[in-house]
């Protein structure tokens, strides 16, 4: 459902993506990597928010083309000073054919519907996240790109937030970045990027640590929680630190 | 529900300022049946026709600023944004005062068409300015305070060292529909309802706006396309406004604010809430002048800022912003 072939990006001058071949279907994919090693720019490029050149569909289509049937979140939203949660999740309606009572779903299944009369910006950073959530959802979308859905999420909801995603990654390409890498073994695909550069594709299980060492640039623990693998930063679970 | 009964009253005190406006005046007052019977039957005298007019201006200058004002706030996504943000009240307020130096008691329409035209081209020179910095809501900002100043210096020097510029109504530079023309009422309502009718057909894309440039974008909006439309059909409407009342204050910015905290952003929804507030705001800013200034002229911001921001302030502290 998502193909991008010799797909590059330009900023400033300087190519900040290039992608070799990247094909997704229907699954929870994990995009990691560190600060500023493209995983936006990959959910800009196929939601149509950045122009790259290269071959790349999204559901057949090419991203401009396909915007009504994608879902796309920010990391840092820019929502109106003035606007309600209702606003948000309501507004981002446009395009779709989607209507009121989904959004209103969107928000009940996110735990979001007794907030909806509240300033956006008054809400806690984790309410935030859940309101912009309800908003991708409630287009109804065969997509969505995620970035960060975890951040700023307790613990419950990041549980409430992942088993929906998972349910909807059944049927749908789910992308979502991470800095959170304890998840990456409940991913069906993880995408590691450094520099703009694809360095790892695959399923979770064949992740080397030596991967992920490289690209953040310091050494990894690697433990087993109930059978899944989870990455944790040497340094700071060393003796000395515990 | 309390939306519909909100809208009910509204509704019904506009159509009584509207009574009011024609009736009430420093020539006396008129029974507002005999008033309606005398104009309906082409009759009415010439006072009864200049608060007509008088009040229909009002009338359209607050519903203009109003839906003007909200629709910069939405394509600047800035809450603070009023109408005369991107420079067009001090290119107009220049145009006049440039008319007044050169010219003795120039025809309304002059004044009209001069103010109008001087808007836009400070409008242009924002826009273009902008698109220079980069376009987006705060290169637009920072383009439209810095030519409003350009022009508002220039305003001073030409009174200042001009006797003719000093001939200029003060009252028209801080805002009046106390010397209404037929013609320029005419021209105005008419580029008030385009625009308004243009505002309305883009609403949902508008409306997407509140969420930030890039999740418009995502949803199918041309972010910077639409921006550009928006500014310039709220720049084209308070152009007009300008060119027949003055740069009049507050409304633009202060309707559309109250609207959208009292019944959320819903751009159709804050358009039809703003122009109904904004014109309620016009008549009753316009009576206002009227009874406390008695024979004598007093500029409309007076009234408007005075009375508006007290009451912007409490709404803003009332729910929780």
């Amino acid at each position: 459902m998502i193909e991008a072939e010799n797909a590059k990006v330009e900023a400033g001058g300087r190519t900040i993506l290039e992608i070799g071949r990247l094909n997704l279907g229907p699954g929870l994919h994990g995009i990691i990597g560190p600060n500023g090693s493209g995983k936006t720019t990959l959910l800009r490029l196929l939601s149509s928010i950045m122009k790259g050149s290269g071959r790349v569909r999204v559901c057949g289509l090419p991203p401009a083309a396909a915007r009504r049937i994608t879902s796309y979140m920010p990391s840092h939203p820019q929502v109106d000073l003035l606007a309600t949660a209702l606003d948000v999740i309501l507004a981002g309606l446009y395009g779709s054919t989607a209507s009121r009572s989904n959004a209103l779903q969107a928000a009940r299944l996110l735990g979001v519907d007794d907030l909806l009369d509240r300033r956006f910006h008054t809400l806690s950073g984790g309410e935030k996240r859940l309101v912009c959530l309800a908003r991708a959802l409630a287009r109804r979308p065969r997509m969505l790109l995620l970035d960060e859905p975890l951040s700023f999420l307790d613990l419950a909801n990041t549980a409430r937030v992942l088993g929906l995603l998972r349910g909807l990654s059944r049927s749908m390409p789910v992308l979502i970045t991470s800095h959170e890498l304890h998840y990456v073994s409940l991913m069906d695909t993880v995408t590691v990027l450094g520099e703009g550069r694809v360095l790892y594709h695959g399923p979770p299980s064949s992740l080397r640590r030596e991967v992920l060492e490289e690209v953040y640039g310091l050494p990894l623990l690697e433990a087993r929680v109930s059978g899944l693998r989870v990455f944790l930063p040497a340094d700071i679970f060393s003796p000395e630190h515990t | 529900m309390r939306v519909s009964i909100l809208t009910i009253f509204l509704v019904i005190l506009l159509a009584l300022l509207f009574t009011a406006g024609v009736s009430v005046g420093s020539a006396g007052r008129t029974s507002p049946l005999r008033a309606l019977h005398a104009l309906l039957k082409g009759g009415g005298g010439p006072i009864l026709h200049y608060r007509l007019l008088r009040t229909s201006a009002a009338l359209v200058l607050g519903a203009g600023l109003a839906s003007s004002g909200l629709t910069m706030q939405y394509a600047l996504r800035n809450p603070m944004a009023d109408p005369y943000l991107l420079g067009v009240s001090t290119g107009a307020a220049f145009g006049v005062v440039l008319l007044f130096s050169f010219t003795r008691n120039p025809r309304p329409e002059l004044v009209y068409v001069n103010g109008l035209l001087w808007g836009v081209i400070a409008f242009l020179i924002v826009i273009g300015l902008g698109a220079f910095m980069g376009a987006g809501p705060t290169s637009l900002i920072v383009a439209g305070v810095s030519v409003s100043y350009a022009f508002f210096g220039l305003i001073i020097l030409l009174i200042s060292r001009s006797a003719s510029a000093q001939r200029i109504n003060y009252t028209w530079l801080f805002g009046t529909v106390a010397y209404p023309s037929r013609t320029t009422l005419l021209a105005t309502s008419a580029i008030i309802a385009a625009t308004t009718i243009l505002m309305f057909a883009a609403g949902n894309r508008l409306y997407a706006l509140v969420l930030g440039d890039e999740v418009a974008e995502s949803t199918g909006v041309s972010v910077a396309r639409l921006r550009l439309a928006a500014v310039a059909l709220s720049s084209a409407a308070a152009s007009s406004l300008v060119a027949m009342a003055g740069p009049v204050g507050f409304i633009g910015l202060a309707a559309p604010w109250a609207v959208r905290l009292a019944i959320g952003s819903n751009y159709r929804a804050a358009l039809a809430g703003s122009m109904l507030l904004g014109g309620i705001a016009g008549i009753g800013s316009d009576l206002a002048v009227r009874i406390i200034g008695g024979g004598s002229e007093i500029p409309l911001t007076a009234v408007t800022a005075l009375f508006g921001s007290p009451i912007l302030f409490y709404l803003s502290r009332r729910t929780g912003w």
